[in-house]
């Protein structure tokens, strides 16, 4: 039976070698999230059912209020709800929707109940382009880039208030490496020429290595003014 | 009497023995102590795991405080940060599966002897031969080695923070694979 070692890893303990600590994310917000499913507030007293309707009323204004503002929940195509606090914005995948759909070796765009085939408009260098506006005037961009088996999107919501939010998948471009002219990918070369890597790094004339955005992401930043 | 949290008062800094103990027995004025204490060192775990996943750090970094605290009869001061670490590797690698995002992991597999292999982790024997195995390599090697297999970081990412070229770090990679085939072949697992 094969295992990966990274699964056979999971019985491993590391003391030694975690990474840095920093500030990835705010503790607090991280305890506000725990703290309201492993603690959950009760109430101390029973109050009478006129209190509670009145309060009711009061709270839905309130809540209204606040989260019609601060704490809306918006939707991403790609399959993300979003809230967004005052200085954050949370994603959490729900698993419904998608931009992309890959039938048959085409690329189909399926965003805002769409089905259009995009095989023919994209390419490496070309991205398509698709935007909608919702009914709460929440624009909704879209970019699409390469070709079938390896594609790639980015989408970013613009409220109509200004806040953001985006997502994306394969728009990195590989981590290459020049030589004799020729562009390979790292985990492509030979013994031969991994050792051709380590001279020429040891040499005057340096390295060529690159690790840019996709072509057509440089373009649709291009297009669209996107920094 | 009005409870102040620990988030109001800005937390404080508990003791690992005290913390536990007092984690133990359902106190969640120590549970919020802790989450402020050890959200720097869970989130950067997810933080190299899941490297381009930024918008879930935070929900992930949540879900292991949570784990662990529904599981805090388990919990043994002296082992507090091992285990919190290794739950928030555990959860990361195990979220960017559902993504189906493949690990970029070098020659990630081994073949074991028999049908079950779980039999190696319920007779605890694993751990153990893990880290006979890694301690063979010399640190460097060792470090790498769980960089790229225990955290997930690339090659190209590990071995650049390190300061080793690429290539040492993939012969690096394929010592330490080797040492650990052969740690399992000694114990008889390997096919």
């Amino acid at each position: 039976m094969k295992w990966e070692i990274s699964t056979l890893m999971e019985h491993y303990t590391d003391d030694e070698f975690s990474p840095p600590e920093g500030a990835f994310v705010d503790p607090k917000a991280v305890a506000y999230r725990v703290m309201a499913q492993a603690a959950p507030q009760r109430p101390k007293w029973r109050p009478s059912v006129r209190i509670i309707a009145v309060a009711a009323v009061l709270a839905a204004c309130m809540t209204l209020t606040a989260v019609g503002w601060f704490y809306r929940n918006y939707r991403l195509n790609a399959g993300y709800d979003v809230t967004f606090g005052e200085n954050t914005v949370t994603y959490t995948p729900n698993e419904k929707g998608g931009v992309i759909s890959e039938e048959d070796g085409r690329l189909y765009f399926i965003a805002d109940g769409q089905h259009i085939d995009i095989t023919d408009e994209v390419d490496e260098d070309t991205p398509y382009f698709y935007t909608m506006t919702d009914e709460n005037h929440t624009t909704y961009d879209f970019v699409v880039g390469g070709v079938p088996g390896n594609y790639g999107w980015i989408e970013r919501m613009v409220t109509e208030d200004g806040r953001e939010a985006s997502t994306s998948k394969n728009t990195a471009g590989p981590w290459d490496v020049i030589l004799d002219g020729q562009r390979y990918s790292y985990d492509e070369l030979t013994e031969e020429q991994l050792q051709q890597v380590e001279e020429l790094r040891r040499g005057e004339e340096g390295l060529l290595e690159t690790a840019d955005s996709r072509a057509w992401v440089v373009r649709a930043q291009e297009v669209l003014g996107w920094p | 009497v009005k409870r102040v949290s620990n988030l109001e008062k800005g937390g404080y800094h508990l003791e690992d023995e005290e913390l536990v103990r007092r984690l133990r027995r359902g106190d969640t004025a120590a549970l919020e102590s802790f989450i402020l204490q050890y959200t720097p060192y869970v989130s950067a775990i997810i933080a190299r795991v899941l490297k381009n996943r930024k918008e879930d750090w935070e929900e992930l970094t949540a879900d292991v405080f949570l784990a662990v605290w529904q599981n805090r009869s388990k919990l043994r001061a002296e082992q507090l940060r091992g285990y919190l670490g290794t739950i928030a590797r555990n959860r990361a690698f195990n979220f960017r599966r559902t993504l189906r995002d493949a690990l970029p992991l070098e020659e990630d597999v081994v073949s074991l002897e028999g049908d079950d292999p779980q039999r190696l982790v319920e007779k605890k024997e694993l751990s153990l031969l893990l880290q006979r195995a890694l301690d063979e390599l010399g640190e460097r090697p060792r470090e790498l080695f769980v960089r790229h297999y225990y955290y997930g970081q690339t090659v190209a990412d590990a071995a650049e923070e390190m300061g080793v070229n690429l290539s040492t770090a993939k012969t690096w990679l394929r010592r330490g694979r080797e040492t650990l085939k052969i740690g399992l072949e000694e114990e008889g697992y390997m096919a």
